[in-house]
């Protein structure tokens, strides 16, 4: 065990950093720490200029094998660029649904013609995507679509609602589960598909969240169609395929994520030094817990990544999604504990209006990519091997 | 960059499971607290001395195996699962670690006696009475191993000395302490012979750095009994049944279950964190991190694991109120949590002190 970075790794940092330094100025001045959770309808243009940006100087698709236009960089390498780039102060991402979940998913499944088509457009950070996998009766028991798509004249064809998705609303591209069996339940009869979001047949609703602002949507299909190649694998492979892309979820980003919770803290300590809360001993504990559970979430994600030889996800990357989900929520409940009576005035400051919306906003943290009685069930049945729950037959 | 074990680390603590195991199927630490004074002769002579385990960390020079705290954490995971009994933590953490940091010709050579496991060691500040000139008069509270270790290291302000315990002049009053598995003794100086170790005004920085790099130790034993205790927890649940099906498969019982797990493998990365860093300069953020986790963290899951075994979780046949008591001892060893994020909070930017 060695927790240093190699001097390679470091002149990689550098030049992480030196390139932000240099390009996060001009009109990318005002995206700084914007777009984050909480934020994330701000600057929807400037940040997708902002990708094209990234995507010209080939941040995007670091970890890609070199034929599909990456640069096939290791998890390391992956992690310094998102450490850097939270460090940054980097806008939120618009095409990470894109970069992190379709193109692994299309690299490993995909056809030729569905690379050649979709994984150059992400790279360039000119094309977006969001995931319809949710709907109102198919969330954690995602299995239970009900979405129908049928083939139909050389398209599929499909109807149905999805719901709680992410950037829907600036997407070019959806990617889709839907039941193409009549008749099927739960894991059988799904398929997978790439659909296009401008067309008549479907329909973007955005939701407003308890933060004011809208990051997810409704998704309506009405006869929205799609060519017949856009299927990812076969007919009745589509939770295969759906399993496929949770899986590359956890990467290399959400090693880069903690940089972004540490500068939250920074904050956080900052606003505690001014006011005096940091004088309550009571705060003072929970702020150092706050440090040191962070620290162990950074050391719990190398741990997973020092086994990336493995071919099974060690015991410990089970735990990182209810541990981060569940430290943030707590990191928001700190944030108005230290800001006392400034907590109620409503994006009083820029820091104050920051720390409001982390409150608010990581309440879904502990909800969404698998609730935390999701996770519990992981973790008690695939790392501790205890009895499966017991499931319906309609659903997975 | 590499998170991972080296091989050497990894048979380290293969070797030590394996005695370990093999300590605990013969009785291990029942044998032990079951007889009317802890006796450490046998176990200490095959695990610290035959098995060489008494010199882990001490430098080759001093006749030890000269191994890194990462090696030392992962032998203390292996003694925490079973609640070991032995001269280990006092002899060669507590006072190896005082002695290492130390350091200079006589503290050598005491370190050359405790790697070869023939002398024990432990360590302690008077908390009344005085030293001077060759000699201790003083009281000594709650010292760890204080009634069989052979040699006590004293700390004060700006010395240490050395009192052989056989000789005349320390009295020693052994009382029964609720963690059977870690004993303590009072120890009462009245003109013993004191040899004098080192001195200088530096010093007290000097305990500080050996008191953390102890408490990475004392960390990792936590998070392995807090392993223990998971692992045990599921086993129950996985063969005791109520109305008609395994507790196991309650969801009750399994999220508290995914509860403790993410406390113990959150526990594991603090410590091997922490054992990885321990002579940077990150060593006191390091070891309040572990040391506050951890203790946390086992006292935590010592509890669920009573618990989740119900009725049997409450009883002396069952080993759960063993790593309970242990976890609460733990805790008030070496700085209690709270002490411990007091001082992390002025590692990290946080202004003054607590009100």
């Amino acid at each position: 065990m060695n927790l240093d970075f190699t001097p390679e790794d470091e002149a990689f940092r550098a030049e992480v950093a030196g390139w932000l330094a240099a390009n996060l100025v001009g009109e990318f001045e005002q995206l700084k720490f914007r777009g984050g959770p909480g934020d994330e309808d701000a600057f929807p243009e400037e940040r997708k200029a902002w990708e094209r940006r990234l995507g010209e100087a080939g941040w995007i698709g670091l970890g890609w094998p070199e034929a599909h236009g990456g640069r096939n960089l290791p998890l390391v390498r992956q992690m310094i660029f998102n450490e850097e780039y939270a460090r940054a102060g980097g806008p939120g991402r618009a095409g990470h649904i894109g970069e992190t979940l379709v193109a692994p998913t299309l690299i490993a499944l995909g056809t030729d013609a569905q690379k050649t088509r979709f994984l150059p457009d992400i790279r360039s950070g000119t094309e977006y995507w969001c995931q319809g996998y949710s709907e109102p009766n198919a969330g954690s028991d995602l299995a239970n679509v009900a979405t129908k798509a049928r083939l139909e004249g050389g398209k599929w064809v499909l109807n149905g609602q999805k719901v709680w998705t992410s950037l829907a609303h600036e997407a070019d591209w959806a990617f889709v589960i839907a039941r193409s069996e009549p008749g099927s339940v739960g894991r059988e009869g799904l398929v997978y598909l790439l659909v296009p979001m401008d067309q008549p047949g479907v329909t973007v609703r955005p939701i407003v969240q308890m933060t004011g602002s809208s990051e997810f949507n409704e998704v309506y299909f009405d006869e929205a169609v799609t060519d017949a190649e856009n299927i990812v694998g076969a007919p009745g492979d589509g939770w295969k395929v759906a399993m496929a892309t949770l899986s590359f979820e956890r990467g290399a980003s959400t090693l880069g994520q903690q940089m972004q919770f540490r500068n939250e803290l920074a904050m956080i300590i900052d606003v505690a030094n001014r006011n005096g809360a940091g004088r309550n001993p009571a705060i003072r504990q929970r702020i150092a817990k706050a440090w040191a559970q962070l620290a162990i979430m950074r050391m719990n994600a190398l741990r997973t990544l020092g086994d990336s030889t493995a071919t099974t996800l060690g015991r410990e990357g089970y735990i990182s999604k209810i541990y981060w989900a569940t430290w943030h929520r707590n990191l928001g409940e700190l944030a108005m504990d230290v800001l006392g009576e400034d907590a109620e005035r409503w994006e009083a400051d820029p820091v104050t209006s920051r720390l409001q919306k982390l409150f608010l906003f990581s309440r879904a943290d502990t909800i969404y990519a698998g609730t935390n009685q999701i996770q519990r069930n992981i973790i008690a049945e695939r790392a501790l091997g205890m009895p499966r729950e017991a499931r319906e037959k309609t659903s997975g | 960059m590499d998170a991972s074990f080296t091989e050497d680390q990894e048979m380290i603590r293969e070797a030590a499971a394996t005695y370990l195991r093999d300590w605990s199927d013969r009785g291990g630490f029942r044998k032990q607290v079951d007889a009317s004074a802890l006796d450490y002769g046998s176990v200490w002579q095959e695990f610290g001395i035959e098995l060489g385990f008494a010199g882990l960390t001490i430098p080759e020079v001093q006749g030890g195996s000269g191994l890194g705290d990462l090696a030392r954490a992962l032998v203390m995971e292996e003694m925490g699962r079973v609640l070991f009994t032995s001269p280990y933590f006092a002899s060669c953490v507590l006072a190896g670690d005082v002695l290492a940091a130390v350091g200079g010709s006589d503290a050598e050579g005491l370190l050359a006696k405790i790697a070869s496991g023939e002398r024990t060691a432990t360590v302690c500040s008077l908390t009344s009475g005085s030293v001077r000139s060759g000699e201790i008069t003083g009281v000594a509270r709650n010292v760890v191993d204080g009634g069989t270790a052979d040699l006590i290291l004293v700390i004060g302000g700006d010395s240490l000395h050395m009192v052989d315990a056989s000789k005349a002049g320390v009295i020693r009053s052994v009382f029964r302490t609720m963690d059977l598995t870690r004993p303590q003794a009072d120890i009462k100086f009245a003109a013993a012979p004191a040899e004098l170790v080192a001195s200088g005004a530096g010093l007290s920085e000097v305990y500080a750095l050996s008191e953390a790099r102890s408490a990475i130790a004392l960390a990792a034993e936590q998070a392995g009994g807090a392993g223990a205790m998971l692992d045990a927890t599921v086993a129950y649940a996985l063969e005791r049944k109520q109305f008609g099906r395994l507790i196991g498969s309650f969801q009750a019982v399994k999220h508290r279950s995914a509860d403790m797990m993410v406390l113990v493998e959150a526990a594991r990365s603090a410590a091997y964190q922490a054992a990885a860093l321990a002579h940077g300069p990150e060593l006191f953020a390091q070891a309040a991190i572990a040391k506050s986790e951890c203790s946390d963290a086992y006292f935590a899951v010592a509890g669920h694991a009573i618990q989740m075994h119900g009725g049997v979780g409450v009883t002396w046949e069952y080993d759960m109120h063993f790593h309970f008591k242990r976890a609460r001892a733990g805790m008030g060893l070496l700085g209690s949590p709270e002490v411990w994020r007091e001082r992390l909070a002025g590692c990290i930017g946080l202004e003054g002190t607590a009100a």
